[in-house]
């Protein structure tokens, strides 16, 4: 495995994020990980602007996006990374504890590339995050623009 | 003996019951308001404001805060239900003075003409952006990470939702690190109770 994707995680929880790297690590996988803490954050890693002013200007290979997060939510930020050219082709996974239909057609709606549901179990919970970064960081083939090293 | 890993599984498992635990209490205490009944009375706010320091006094040990209490109108309403709104109010306006070596909290009344009554509470914590404001009274909205600021993201609901049925409302304003003030209305008791 020696080609790694970036990935981008939004995620509010400290402890989605902790057992999200926790995960990661064994395919030596988290040192490539973002984490951003709400959908304003993330937004500003994508545009690199505020703390993300200097870094380089290069997509993540995916974006793991939660739905409910503080200031600008999941679907707000989903809606804008869509609508914009530079940006609409990064691959973006939901990755909610929310099973309502709403939400997971609104995500389709705006043109998500996967929705996975968090299981509530934490074997399948660590399971279900390496199988969504091998497949998304090692298998897929990302957009041209995303790092991958 | 469990490794260091383990205890810290044992840890997360025990922070994250705890916040069920709110969670459901506050989701609870959300819900029962759109359930009750209200009991409308004249309700002295001088009272409820004491009852709801009383109640979270404990937040407050340790901590250097300035209380500026002004001379406060009687409502017309449900006395539990506007306890539960100042001890709402009062608890955020001390947790977000919480990084401010001196904090200062100020409750009052504002003139609100036209028969309605306003309240509100003002500190000089770590404020919000404007661009949120509408996002506040959103259930489970927060505008800061839990580990910054515990929070279900509950207690802002339940507070509108109680001024709804008492035909009031509630609004804000702050700037980023600039405090926040949560005015509340209420229609002023003479105007009511010849209706109720």
């Amino acid at each position: 495995m020696s080609n790694l994707g970036r990935i981008l995680m939004v995620e509010d929880d400290p402890k989605d994020v902790e057992l999200t790297l926790t995960a990661l690590e064994e395919y030596n996988l988290a040192n490539e990980v973002i984490v951003a803490r709400d959908g304003e954050q993330a937004l500003d890693y994508l545009y690199c602007r505020g703390e993300y002013r200097d870094r380089s200007s290069d997509n993540p290979a995916v974006m793991l996006l939660d739905l409910k997060l503080p200031k600008i939510d999941g679907l707000e930020v989903l809606k804008q990374i869509k609508s914009d050219a530079t940006l609409s082709m990064i691959p973006i996974v939901v990755l909610t504890s929310s099973k309502e239909e709403k939400d997971m057609v609104a995500s389709y709606r705006l043109g998500v590339n996967a929705y996975v549901v968090k299981p509530v179990d934490f074997h399948e919970f660590v399971n279900a995050i390496k199988e969504l970064g091998v497949f998304w960081a090692v298998i897929n083939e990302p957009p041209p623009g995303s790092v991958r090293k | 003996m469990l490794d260091a890993k383990s205890n810290r599984y044992i840890a997360m498992v025990l922070e994250s019951a705890k916040r069920m635990g709110n969670l459901i209490d506050d989701l609870l205490a959300f819900s029962r308001i759109g359930r009750a009944e209200t009991q409308l009375k004249v309700v002295s706010l001088t009272q409820r404001v004491t009852e709801a320091l009383a109640e979270v006094r404990q937040d407050t040990q340790g901590r250097d805060i300035e209380w500026k209490i002004g001379a406060l109108p009687d409502f017309y309403g449900d006395r539990s239900m506007l306890r539960l709104v100042l001890v709402n109010l009062i608890s955020n306006a001390i947790k977000f003075t919480r990084p401010r070596q001196h904090a200062e909290i100020e409750i009052g009344c504002s003139d609100g003409n036209k028969g309605l009554l306003v309240v509100f509470v003002r500190d000089n914590g770590v404020g919000f952006d404007m661009k949120y404001v509408n996002k506040l009274f959103g259930v489970f909205q927060r505008l800061h990470p839990t580990e910054t600021f515990e929070s279900t993201g509950i207690g802002l609901a339940t507070v509108q939702r109680i001024l709804h049925r008492h035909g009031g409302k509630v609004w804000a304003e702050g700037a980023v690190d600039g405090g926040a003030t949560f005015d509340f209305s209420a229609p002023k008791p003479q105007r009511l109770v010849g209706r109720l």
